[in-house]
């Protein structure tokens, strides 16, 4: 039967995730990440703490219950997803430690040994997530996934070759250890940011808001144009950066493919409104309500990093970058979660008593109304914060990032109030209009 | 032996089935393609709303402990089919009134 069941670990890992997130706004807020060195190592502990801890261990956790609905084929194997989130963890530590030791100038085994080990959790759950894609009708979901899971592998292993050269590690001639870290960073930003989570996210939107709208999945012409654009773009992006070093007339091609990729998000975003204007479920939930800052967010930050790089303004590519991480990935993120955790508790908890008895629904597990005003204040300090960033006024951003903080953690609570179980909402039972016998089709 | 449950007794007893996450009934949502009861055997043919549903299971399973209740129901045959899909143009109008679809 194509259906699939509830994915054992990906509660766990939104879990390790969520903490990961407020670790790092504990760190801007506690302002680990000076705006004059976006690259020191208090920084990096940032950056990974965001990049590794919270939005790949979510979008690994996510992908291992989704991508089974997406391809209607059960997860290839559960404990290679709990080896992962072992070793993930593990490593990112490693690494943290690594930085922290940079700080000091001591060159820690622990960085590119913690990269190694988020390397090898990395492959182990790709592999867990290839094996168990669609080999029939890929959907259009499944080849933004694809493709993002690709820049994964190359995303990590490009990160742990840095490591390796940052802590002497890699002894490569200093011309071509320089050449690999001036070209290999912004390639392994771009690959992350743009490659992995964007087209992941992309994906993973176009299922899960069509499911929870009731919108039509089949997106036509414009959401395969969104999916070539952008994902041809980054490509082609990735490679100019990265091999534009050796090979200069790649660098010919890196603003086309940026302007590519970028004409692919707008049609993208195009195409979310089509999606919510087709919508026959008129209410907004609080996840899909709340998920449209997220698109705007996506929308403003390609705006303004095309606009800053034109300028050459260090500051509003910085600005640009931390719209996009925490107002696009973080923010549907966390909208997100805030339906997939109930979901996936309903189906665990009362899955197998219904027809069994009253039950509640899932929005019954959650208060909308009581979590509101935390995803309110979440976009609107991470709008203060962008503005902040490119105005380079740090005592604003922390201040921001600890709105954020305050934000993340009320909705954490709200998502630990949805697992708690309350016999008391049992009692509601779903919507049921009265009954109109005979409507039923015989066979 | 028993007799077997009217269409009417199985169709209000389905409706005690629903949808976790739209939170409606299966009936009113036109899950149901259509339902045979012959000698206390009901074979019940649905659908789901999105293919690869993660509570298609659990759904499945509802059906068939509600109808097995039903008196002188024998054995519950679930058939879950994809064609012709789903869409919300099935639902009843109660539950296009209650999405804000009608």
């Amino acid at each position: 039967m194509p259906g699939t069941r509830v994915s054992r670990y990906a509660l766990p890992y939104f879990a390790v995730a969520l903490t990961a997130l407020m670790l790092a706004e504990l760190g801007l807020a506690s302002g680990l990440f000076p705006f004059a060195d976006p690259l020191a190592p208090s920084a990096l502990v940032v950056v990974h703490l965001t990049t590794v801890g919270w939005l790949t261990l979510l979008v690994l956790g996510a992908l291992s219950q989704f991508l089974p609905v997406i391809s209607a084929r059960p997860l290839f194997d559960e404990r290679l997803s709990l080896l992962a989130l072992i070793l993930i963890p593990t490593g990112l530590l490693g690494m943290l430690l690594g930085f922290a030791a940079l700080a000091f100038g001591v060159s820690a085994p622990t960085l590119p040994l913690g990269g190694a080990l988020v390397l090898f959790g990395v492959l182990l759950a790709a592999w867990n997530l290839y094996a168990t894609r669609s080999r029939t009708h890929p959907s259009l979901s499944s080849r933004f996934v694809a493709v993002g899971l690709a820049f994964l592998l190359a995303t990590v292993l490009l990160g742990v070759s840095l490591a390796l050269l940052l802590t002497g590690f890699l002894p490569l001639p200093s011309a071509l250890g320089a050449l690999l870290l001036s070209r290999g960073l912004p390639a392994h930003v771009a690959g992350g940011l743009g490659g992995f989570f964007t087209l992941v996210a992309m994906g993973v939107a176009y299922k899960l808001l069509a499911m929870f709208t009731l919108a039509p999945e089949e997106r036509g012409l414009l959401g395969s144009a969104a999916f070539l654009a952008t994902a041809s773009g980054l490509v082609v992006l990735w490679l100019s950066l990265l091999l534009g070093g050796l090979l200069p007339w790649l660098t010919i091609l890196t603003p086309p493919a940026l302007a590519l990729a970028a004409l692919g998000i707008a049609l993208f975003l195009a195409d979310m409104r089509r999606l919510y204007r087709q919508r026959r479920r008129r209410p907004l939930e609080l996840n899909t309500a709340f998920a449209t800052a997220a698109f705007v967010a996506l929308g403003s930050a390609i705006a303004l990093l095309l606009v800053s790089l034109f300028i050459g303004s260090t500051s509003w590519t910085l600005a640009a970058v931390y719209l996009s991480v925490y107002g696009w990935l973080t923010g549907l993120g966390l909208t997100q979660l805030y339906k997939i955790v109930p979901f996936l508790t309903w189906l665990e908890r009362y899955g197998p008593r219904l027809g069994k008895g009253v039950l509640p629904r899932v929005q019954d597990l959650v208060q909308e109304r009581r979590a509101k005003p935390a995803f309110l204040a979440y976009f609107a300090a991470v709008a203060l914060g962008t503005l902040a960033l490119g105005f380079e006024e740090a005592a604003l951003f922390q201040l921001a990032a600890l709105v954020m903080l305050l934000a993340t953690a009320s909705i954490g609570r709200e998502l630990l109030a949805a697992r708690r179980v309350r016999p008391e909402v049992a009692s509601q039972g779903p919507a049921r209009p009265s009954a109109q016998a005979g409507t039923l089709p015989q066979r | 032996m028993a007799t077997d449950p009217t269409l009417a007794q199985v169709e209000e007893a389905l409706r005690d089935v629903f949808d976790p996450e739209l939170g409606y009934n299966i009936v009113d949502l036109g899950l149901i393609y259509g339902v045979d009861v012959k000698d206390g055997d009901v074979v019940v043919v649905m659908t789901m709303t999105t293919f690869g549903c993660p509570a298609t299971e659990y759904i499945v399973q509802g059906v068939e402990a509600r109808l097995a209740a039903l008196p002188g129901v024998r054995s519950v045959k679930v058939d879950v089919v994809w064609s012709p899909p789903w869409s919300p143009d099935l639902m009843s109008d109660d539950a296009k009134a209650y999405f804000g679809y009608l």
